[in-house]
């Protein structure tokens, strides 16, 4: 599967000792949502501006889709949208005139119409509001919309949920996951939140120290980190179990091979079991683990 | 860059706190004129030569404000950083923000200095050597302030930066006027002097700009 793939990147910022990016070796899948995750300082946003060709002087090797790549060998500006974290707005243009100003550039046909659209997508319905009497959630969703016009191949996003509600943040994961199956856009989310991003991402990668510490689908990184499942047996009758709670629990590394001889234990005992449930380890424990460092 | 122009100039535009402040020199003029006029006649006439050079001078120097809040206010903003992912060139970005920041001041200074010639009964001379000198100083100024407004990180600080040239300018404005207005020596060598120090200040206003990002 063709897509975008760092080979040993390394950056520093012009007048600092610290590498922004040490040796990072990432493959972002064509066609994946990509979630880029790690703590504030990681190196996330230096690792999008090198991709964006915003960052001259990385070492290492960047590749790209061919069709992707401007005549000097960087990836195109047309090929890509992106968001950037807290950008700034012309608080003197109304929505439309600002979307008008960035889309004219990417000669997008019946461009009002197409703002139109995407802006019913996100419930943006102040198309004709000044910018500076926006909410900063309303800002937000703009900056989507903005992100989205050209309908770029590849689609970068640092905090794409940032001030926005739940139920706004469910539609611009619609819209997300819309892009992505319907166009095939390759999405790279930087985000903090956790629980939207185990739940559309399709593959992941953690920084921490500007250094790439996992890479891959979730399912992959949970079998490379193997982490314990909280399992909750609850019982009727106790039988000659010993037991004093109608609810045994336990951690377990890998549930499917222990719960089986635990139950089977358990009614050779003469319990009763009515209901198992496994927890297993979300995403966010997998990132405070690996930001944490507790894997090494 | 035509794209990039439209859209910086209906920002100076749309924004009273960029094109106030050229209204204020000539309008305070005028009402001079009218109250002095209503009091003591003809004679009481407040327009010399060196007035009207004065004031075009004056309005020259208010092109800092836009000259600092196009770079330094971009950047203070973080709105400088989308442009920077269009797909366009910084050449082509840099032009079309440093050509939005010249009509303003030029045409607005340039109407003043009309209409207040035209209040004031002057040769057609004077207006012609006032209106070359406030374009000549336009020039230098924004060329500067340019210079100033990339290296500054917030445009207070361009501001302050700002401030020191232009009241240097404006105490030589004062000193030489006289001098400047006699003949057609003066204006036709420092307009064009002052074209060529603009570019030389633009081709490296443009390094730094293409060296910064």
């Amino acid at each position: 599967m063709a897509g975008i793939a760092f080979e040993s990147v390394s950056y520093a910022y012009p007048g600092r000792k610290n590498n922004a990016l040490s040796g990072v070796d990432l493959v972002v899948p064509e066609s994946s949502i990509f979630a880029l995750l790690g703590p504030n300082g990681a190196g996330k946003t230096t690792l999008l501006r090198v991709l964006c060709g915003r960052l001259a002087g990385y070492t290492g090797q960047l590749h790209i889709p061919m069709p992707w790549l401007n005549s000097q060998g960087i990836l195109d500006a047309r090929s890509y949208g992106v968001l950037i974290e807290n950008p700034g707005v012309y608080g003197r243009l109304t929505v439309l005139e600002y979307l008008e100003f960035f889309g004219k550039f990417y000669a997008i046909p019946d461009l009002k119409q197409r703002i139109k659209i995407l802006a019913e997508r996100v419930k943006l319905s102040e198309l004709h509001r000044k910018m500076s009497a926006l909410s900063l959630g309303t800002r937000q969703k703009v900056q989507i919309v903005r992100a989205l016009l050209h309908k770029p191949p590849l689609v970068l996003l640092d905090e794409p949920a940032s001030n926005l509600d739940p139920i706004a943040r469910d539609e611009v994961w619609n819209l997300v996951r819309e892009y992505n199956q319907q166009y095939g856009c390759t999405f790279i989310i930087c985000s903090h939140v956790l629980t939207d991003l185990e739940q559309h991402c399709t593959h992941l990668g953690f920084l921490r120290n500007s250094e790439l510490i996992a890479n891959g689908t979730l399912d992959a990184i949970r079998a490379q980190y193997p982490m314990q499942s909280k399992v909750t047996i609850r019982l009727g009758s106790l039988g000659n179990t010993g037991l004093t709670s109608h609810e045994l629990e336990y951690d377990c590394a890998d549930p499917a091979k222990e719960n089986p001889r635990r139950i089977q234990q358990l009614v050779e005992q003469g319990a009763d079991v009515i209901e198992v449930n496994v927890a297993r380890q979300g995403l966010s424990d997998l990132y405070r683990r690996l930001v944490q460092g507790d894997f090494v | 860059m035509m794209q990039i122009f439209l859209h910086e100039l209906r920002l100076v535009l749309r924004e009273p706190r960029f094109w106030i402040p050229f209204l204020f020199p000539p309008v305070l003029l005028i009402i001079m004129q009218i109250v002095i006029l209503s009091q003591y006649g003809v004679a009481g006439h407040v327009f010399e030569p060196k007035l009207l050079m004065t004031v075009g001078g004056l309005l020259a120097t208010i092109s800092v404000t836009l000259t600092a809040d196009s770079f330094a206010g971009e950047r203070e903003r973080n709105t400088l950083e989308l442009l920077l992912c269009l797909p366009i060139t910084l050449r082509q970005l840099f032009f079309g923000k440093l050509f939005a920041l010249l009509p303003v001041p030029l045409v607005l200074s340039g109407l003043a200095l009309t209409l207040l010639w035209v209040l004031s009964h002057q040769d057609l001379d004077v207006l012609i050597k006032s209106l070359l000198f406030s374009a000549s100083l336009c020039l230098l100024i924004t060329g500067i302030s340019l210079q100033v407004s990339l290296f500054a990180q917030t445009v207070r600080s361009a501001a302050q930066a700002n401030v020191l040239f232009v009241l240097v300018f404006l105490v030589l404005t004062q000193m030489v006027a006289e001098q400047y207005l006699a003949t057609w020596f003066w204006p036709l060598l420092v307009f064009p002097v002052a074209l060529l120090v603009f570019a030389g200040l633009v081709m490296l206003s443009l390094q730094r700009f293409q060296k910064m990002n």
